[in-house]
């Protein structure tokens, strides 16, 4: 069954599913966003290729995904009497057109590729401008550049409120296999429906005791809590194979080898308390929301809908003070939270908060937490799903994703694998922080994850 | 076979009945298929998972596994499981 219900021919508007408690979060934060002249939430997939990939096998496909699949020119709409948000999908869906470009100096791109200076100037130009396509508005679109050195990059550029970054690689491998999956209509509920109101608020508890003890705490993000929209930056390190065993080696010493949550927010917090030293900012604590999947696992997942609970850590001064403490404190507090079940607790929180109207729900969540959302973003994605080997007929050599973020807080730190070889994405607006203190961000996480002090790897590339 | 022997696989069997029960009722969603060794993490297993595992494992058979057991190959397959429960 297809988005569009097999109702082809329909062009009236169509109701489609309903958003998710974690989708409504990202309403909430695109609106503050908007609002402060700051783009909406969205993000980069970059599937890096040895060289370009069979064009016509690539239109076709995405042609067909675009066909397939209106939510991805549809719009958010509120049910006027359950107040619920629900994605209104076109009547039908309009092909994704891709668009070619190529770095200046390339002459072997597609003839219609437009030059740009290089793939990060305009990876940042497409990230800072509102999302659309060739053919007008959309909440995903696909462009391929080509880069000097004659590889090729295939970029999904998304809007958050349609999926994680585990849905976008869903929707990257549906894709690569020629867009012939054909995925459920609805989402997979991630919420069970039938429980009740009062035993959701029950339900919810937990996770709001755990807020106010939270904001007993002194915390502070790198953009200080005001809303200063500034351009969003980023930068990209890929790690080689020798250099990502050496970060799994250290993780498995510290935490285990079947738990990394810990090991990588560790690394993260460490690299912002590096820039608030250089700030001559000694700050007592860093609360941290850290995403947690919960699709069903073992299942074929619908890609779109965020389908994340969130997990609020807080990491105290003393902790970060060796790596070792930090990853210490935060095995403890992960432990902590699943046997207090914080996990399905806040999911509760998502759903209650569904029906709020976008300006109230921030505001709710600016005064759990005296004006910040987090210190920082964070996110592990683990092994990049990536089904294939070739990318129609191009050699995939790396795959990474590069977030948006908000300010407040202004920065972000995200990590992912692709083939064995770990890709670290730091991501910021210009107000928050500043490029040299980006790169000592980078140095204190890469030391951390390594051990070694330097790392050579072109920004932006990664393979 | 002798009883002491008789009993140790009996309990051996219930502890990985009780084990498969609780994976694929409040941890993974499986089918029909999925058995004592089919592959933990290719059906899904990750690390919130196999925290909240070892949560049930800890109130269902009241044995806190050491550090040192928490291998990936400990924790590949019920079976697997199974045997680090004394």
């Amino acid at each position: 069954m297809t988005q569009n219900g097999g109702t082809s021919g329909a062009k009236a508007p169509l109701r489609g599913p309903e958003l998710s408690g974690a989708d409504c979060f990202v309403l909430a934060l695109n609106r503050m966003m908007t609002r402060n002249g700051q783009t909406g939430l969205g993000a980069q997939t970059h599937l890096v290729l040895a060289a370009a990939p069979d064009l016509d096998q690539l239109r076709e496909a995405a042609d067909k995904l675009g066909r397939l699949h209106p939510i991805l020119t549809a719009r958010v709409s509120r049910n006027p009497f359950t107040l619920l948000p629900y994605w209104r999908l076109p009547g039908s869906g309009k092909p994704l057109l891709i668009t070619h470009w190529r770095e200046a100096g390339v002459s072997n791109a597609s003839g219609e590729a437009e030059e740009i200076s290089s793939l990060q100037a305009w990876s940042e130009d497409i990230l800072n401008r509102p999302l659309s396509g060739k053919d007008g508005w959309c909440n995903c679109r696909v462009d391929l550049v080509y880069l000097r050195d004659g590889r090729t990059v295939l970029v999904l550029t998304w809007s958050h409120l349609l999926f994680d970054g585990r849905g976008a690689e869903h929707l990257a491998a549906i894709l690569l296999k020629g867009a012939e999956d054909r995925v459920a209509v609805v989402p997979q509920r991630t919420a069970d429906v039938s429980i009740r109101l009062m035993d959701r608020i029950r339900g919810a508890r937990p996770v709001v005791e755990h807020f106010f003890r939270l904001a007993r705490n002194t915390y502070v993000s790198l953009g200080g809590g005001s809303a200063v929209p500034g351009r969003l930056r980023f930068a990209v390190k890929t790690l080689g194979e020798t250099q990502t065993e050496a970060a799994v080696d250290r993780a498995r010493a510290l935490s285990g080898p079947l738990f990394n949550i810990a090991f990588y927010l560790a690394c993260a917090a460490r690299g912002h308390r590096r820039v608030f030293l250089s700030r001559s900012v000694d700050a007592a604590d860093y609360v941290v929301s850290v995403p947690v999947q919960i699709r069903r696992k073992g299942i074929a997942p619908s890609p779109f809908q965020n389908s994340v609970t969130i997990l609020f850590f807080c990491l105290e001064r003393e902790d970060l003070l060796t790596l070792d403490s930090a990853v210490g404190a935060a095995q403890k507090q992960f432990e902590e939270m699943t046997r207090s079940g914080l996990d399905r607790s806040f999911s509760h929180v998502l759903e209650i908060m569904k029906r709020l109207p976008e300006r109230l729900y921030m505001h709710w969540v600016g005064s759990q937490f005296g004006g910040e959302i987090t210190s920082f973003f964070h996110s592990y994605t683990g092994e990049f799903t990536l089904p294939l080997d070739t990318v129609f007929g191009s050699r995939a050599l790396n795959a990474y994703h590069v977030p948006c973020v908000s300010a407040p807080p202004g920065s972000g730190l995200f990590l992912g694998v692709f083939k064995g070889r770990l890709s670290v994405t730091f991501s910021w607006r210009d107000s928050a922080v500043t490029p040299e203190e980006a790169g000592l961000m980078m140095d204190q996480v890469l030391l951390d994850l390594t051990g070694e002090a330097a790392i050579d790897v072109p920004e932006g590339q990664g393979a | 076979m002798t009883r002491e022997v008789e009993h140790e696989s009996t309990t051996l069997v219930q502890k990985k009945a009780k084990l498969l029960e609780l994976i694929s009722t409040e941890i993974l969603e499986v089918g029909p298929e999925f058995g004592e060794e089919s592959d933990l993490f290719e059906a899904g297993l990750d690390s919130m998972a196999i925290m909240q595992l070892l949560i049930l494992i800890e109130s269902h058979f009241g044995v806190q596994l050491r550090v040192g057991q928490l291998t990936r190959e400990n924790f590949s397959t019920v079976c697997q499981i199974a045997s680090l429960l004394p």
